[in-house]
């Protein structure tokens, strides 16, 4: 990932993305939620054969060595619980909420903000975080693996700041990618507009919750946008493509309300059959319930 | 049909139906652009939607399309034109009134229990001949069969007219629709003038033929006023054809039933043969359909003109067909061989059968004398039903015969005892008393060795057994001669007994007897060469024709046939010396005329004519029938129609558009207001939609 550091702008973002993370993670009161670590011990449990998917770095090598078996060593639990901040930088998280000021309550801020926050509170408990920014504008897959070194942090933010809705997510793809570079077990925290077919991503998704990743989804949106807050007919495009259409939002607004409630129980029954948490947060919404809700797990 | 605007240049406006693909594109593209980060959903929507937003837009479109069009169109001034006009009448100062009386003019109204159509012209036209101006020409034309004046000339003499036309009566004729107009142009004198018109129109043939005619009536500055006549149900049912040909038993008449209407029917149809013989059977005939209906003849009946007959209630005439039927089977005679000879020249019989049957046997079946021989033990039973004529040749005893022959003649049976060598007199009038005209006295010789014999006298031609050779043969019995002869006791004529035949100087040699009720004809002579030439002569085999005829049997000739449609004129070609012709039709004695040939006759009524002279048969038989083209009493190509071919400007019929595209634009209008105004119910119906499918 190329660094933004000289970009004056990215630098602002980084400032503003820093206090406002800070400011966050302060407000929060101590107990109010539990760590995403489970144990900071190491305890053998069993032996199981290997199978495809399997880390070979629980291979017991010994037992390879003596009986040509690959037998994987198992463990109560794992001394960190590494969390990857999936964002969503897909072109459409650039639209809605037009003449608000950078990074303020648009689609595009509210994630950069979120992930930014959670990074900096993981970070300060010591759990490695990784970033995968999907889609974006210069490349549509970036990544900064799991650390928890100081100037990781840094490097996360950065990105963030600098990264700029463009693109398609193709999130079922990017689901796939990044299983292949998760660890056995960790939280996998995705923050999108979800505007892709559940059909496309939910499988995918669902195959990470099998693996034993905790799996936890920030849905954004614009509040104008989903209550078509706008009188003239209009024709309305994705900046990821698709053929534009005419809309007059006096006539489509109601049947548009009924679409869009059958999309969201279509998307929480996809996600409640594989035990996901889910968030939804409109995009000006103030971050700290729905990083609580995050964090602890359960709404 | 054509279509015709009386301003063509407003079509130039038409572009303007283009406004509304216009105006709605212009309404499906807003300027506005957004990007909307939710077109996910849109999609969605738009997928549930499309159908129903398809076809509401284009429905739309479609009706304010339409509606610019017929405007468009209105301001044209379109109007429909066919021919088929029926001119306004008057004003010419000259008017001939052409008259239908045809046989499809008998069609009545109400069912059949009203007035006939040609009832309804007679008024019809008399109100409008009294209608005309005072100095108006008036003349009157019929065109039922030939077409023929009413009126000599064009006149004034109202009365002279009506009268005429007050008098037409109903005629079994077709149509002369062509002469008819004729009449009128000359009537006309070839100037100007109406000829109107009163006809039913009626089949498919009067009206189109009439064409040239009409084109002359208009180049000599006539004008025809068609004035069609049409029965509230145009129904009928007609028998068109009947002709008898091979089949089973005696022959099949195939029966040709066909129908006019506009529903199938089912008519009983009845074929009765010239001797009063009925058979009927249902026939079902589908609408303006013909069917065949076939008809078994018995395996003997007798000739003539038959008919087959149907009852639908309309237009009689065309209900009965006459046609030919020849004498069927045969007359059975029986010949009892009383002397079989030596060689097959040396029999009565040899020469008896082929007088009896000179065609054969197998010709006899189907009409003629079939001939039985049978031996004097062979005619143990004798039924008149069976046999009609038994021949007695030179039987010797006719002892075990005598109660069969006696009790045959007296149900009617005919016998003709010809005697021979074998008779003997006394044992003849001992067991044939009731049966002998006179008793036999003895055989006697007439000639010497190489003498000719006795000549036979001319028969005369005044009785019935000779009345066929009036028309020619009867010299030839003067060179019958006879070497010996049977004599008999003297005896004076009665009425039951008499001498229908002698020989020169007297001798008699066929005697009569009626006996109960039959004949007996005595024969003094023989049927082979024994006693005379009788067989080898020309007389011989009409002779014994005209006795089995007159006997009882029928004969194997026939009068001439011929077939002819009502209006015909029949002649008929007679041999000269025929006398007392007569002919006679379904209402009787017909008036004929006596041509170089033979007579002349003209037929005006459906039935059989019969062309005959007193105790001769039938001379000719002509079966007349209608003209079937009458019978199909639906509407054929209209005369207004066919004149329009040649005066299109008259007989143009034109409907102008205008009053419909206005209603059509403000009924358009409506619907598409109703349309335009639909969205927000279509939007709920849309939502309880998409209710329903998530």
């Amino acid at each position: 990932m190329s660094s933004p550091a000289w970009d004056a702008e990215v630098l602002a973002r980084i400032a503003h993305l820093h206090l406002q993370a800070r400011q966050a993670v302060a407000g929060w009161r101590s107990g109010d939620h539990r760590s995403i670590r489970t144990s900071a011990n190491v305890e053998f449990v069993d032996y199981k054969e290997y199978s495809p998917g399997d880390s070979i770095r629980h291979l017991d090598w010994k037992v390879a060595a003596r009986t040509d078996r690959l037998v994987i060593k198992r463990y109560l639990a794992e001394t960190e619980v590494p969390v990857s901040l999936v964002v969503d930088m897909s072109g459409d998280l650039g639209t809605g909420s037009e003449g608000r000021p950078d990074l303020d309550g648009t689609k595009h801020g509210a994630a950069v903000s979120l992930a930014a926050t959670l990074a900096v509170f993981l970070h300060r408990r010591g759990d490695p975080v990784g970033l995968y920014l999907v889609g974006g504008q210069g490349s549509p897959w970036s990544e900064i693996p799991h650390r928890s070194s100081k100037g990781h942090l840094a490097q996360i933010v950065g990105a963030l700041a600098a990264v700029q809705p463009a693109g398609e997510a193709h999130l079922g793809d990017a689901l796939v990618r990044l299983g292949e570079r998760l660890p056995r077990r960790g939280v996998v925290i995705l923050l999108s507009d979800l505007m892709e077919e559940p059909s496309n991503w939910g499988p995918r998704l669902a195959a990470l919750g099998r693996r034993g990743s905790d799996l936890r989804v920030i849905h954004l949106y614009d509040r104008a946008e989903w209550g078509m807050a706008w009188k003239d007919p209009a024709i309305l495009y994705s900046p990821e493509g698709g053929d534009p259409l005419p809309v007059d939002p006096g006539v489509a607004r109601a049947t548009f309300e009924v679409v869009l409630e059958e999309y969201l129980e279509e998307v929480q029954d996809w996600l409640s059959r594989h035990r996901a948490h889910y968030v939804c947060v409109a995009a000006d919404t103030p971050p700290d319930e729905a990083l609580a809700s995050v964090l602890r797990g359960h709404a | 049909m054509t279509a015709a605007l009386g301003l063509p240049l407003a079509l130039g406006l038409m572009g303007l139906a283009l406004a509304p693909i216009i105006a709605h594109l212009v309404r499906r593209q807003p300027s506005a652009r957004r990007a909307f980060g939710a077109m996910l959903l849109l999609r969605r929507m738009q997928r549930r939607l499309r159908r129903r937003r398809r076809v509401h837009d284009k429905a739309l479109l479609a009706l304010r399309m339409l509606m610019i069009a017929a405007v468009v169109a209105a301001a044209a001034r379109p109007e429909l034109r066919w021919p088929g006009a029926i001119p306004e009448f008057g004003g010419t100062g000259a008017v001939v009134v052409v008259i239908d009386d045809s046989l499809s003019m008998d069609l009545r109204e109400a069912g059949g229990s009203g007035g006939t159509l040609l009832s309804r012209v007679r008024t019809q036209a008399a109100a409008l001949i009294r209608s005309l101006p005072p100095d108006t020409l008036v003349g009157a034309v019929t065109i039922g069969g030939n077409a023929a004046r009413l009126t000599p000339a064009l006149t004034q003499e109202r009365g002279a007219v009506l009268a005429a036309i007050a008098e037409i009566a109903q005629t079994q004729a077709g149509t002369d629709l062509v002469g008819g107009i004729r009449e009128a142009r000359r009537l006309l004198g070839g100037g100007g003038g109406e000829v109107v018109v009163f006809s039913d129109e009626a089949g498919p043939t009067a009206v189109p033929a009439a064409l040239p005619e009409l084109a002359l009536l208009k180049e000599q500055g006539g004008a025809l006023v068609p004035r069609p006549q049409r029965a509230e149900s145009a129904v009928n049912v007609a028998v068109v054809g009947a002709k008898y040909g091979s089949g089973p038993e005696g022959g099949t008449v195939q029966v040709q039933v066909a129908s006019f209407s506009p529903d199938s029917v089912e008519v009983p149809c009845t074929v009765q043969l010239p001797d009063g013989t009925q058979i009927t059977a249902f026939v079902e005939v589908a609408a303006g359909e013909t069917v065949e209906k076939a008809f078994t003849v018995p395996r003997v009946t007798q000739g003539g003109v038959g008919f087959a007959t149907i009852d639908d209630g309309t237009l009689a005439a065309d209900d009965s067909f006459a046609f030919h039927l020849p004498t069927v089977g045969a007359s059975r005679v029986l010949v009892v061989d009383g002397d079989p000879g030596l060689t097959p020249v040396a029999s009565e019989v040899y020469y008896l059968e082929r007088a009896l049957a000179p065609w054969g046997s197998a010709a006899a079946v189907q009409g003629g004398v079939l001939p039985e021989v049978t031996g004097p033990a062979g005619i143990s039973i004798l039924d008149p039903e069976v046999h009609q004529v038994v021949f007695l040749a030179n039987v010797a005893d006719p002892g075990p015969l005598a109660n069969h022959l006696i009790n045959f003649a007296q149900r009617g049976g005919s016998v003709v005892i010809g005697l021979g060598d074998n008779v003997t007199a006394d044992r003849y009038n001992g067991v044939l008393a009731a049966l002998l005209p006179v008793p036999l006295r003895r055989s006697r010789s007439l000639s010497g060795p190489g003498d000719p014999g006795v000549a036979t006298l001319l028969p005369d031609t005044s009785l019935d057994l000779f009345a066929p050779f009036a028309r020619g043969g009867r010299s030839a019995f003067g060179r019958i001669r006879w070497s010996r002869l049977f004599t008999v006791e003297p005896f004076d004529p009665t009425e039951d007994v008499r001498t229908l035949l002698a020989t020169e100087g007297g001798l008699p040699l066929l005697i009569e007897r009626k006996v109960g009720n039959g004949r007996v004809l005595l024969m003094t002579g023989t049927f082979d060469t024994g006693w005379g030439n009788l067989p080898l002569q020309a007389a011989f085999m009409p002779w014994v024709q005209s006795m089995v005829r007159y006997l009882g049997g029928r004969a194997a000739a026939a009068g001439e046939r011929r077939e002819a449609r009502v209006g015909d004129v029949i002649d008929v070609a007679l041999p000269a010396a025929l006398s007392d012709i007569a002919v006679t039709g379904p209402r009787g004695a017909v008036p004929m005329e006596t041509t170089a040939s033979g007579v002349r006759f003209h037929v005006d009524k459906a039935g059989a004519y019969r062309v005959q002279t007193p105790g001769a048969p039938v001379l000719a038989e002509v079966a007349v029938n209608v003209d079937p083209t009458e019978s199909d009493v639906r509407l054929g190509p209209a005369l207004a129609e066919t004149a329009a071919e040649v005066d299109p400007d008259r007989f143009m019929v034109r409907l102008p558009l205008l009053p419909w595209l206005l209603w059509g634009v403000l009924g358009l209008g409506l619907l598409a207001a109703a349309l335009a105004y639909r969205p927000k119910a279509a939007t709920e119906e849309e939502l309880d939609e998409v209710r329903h499918a998530s």
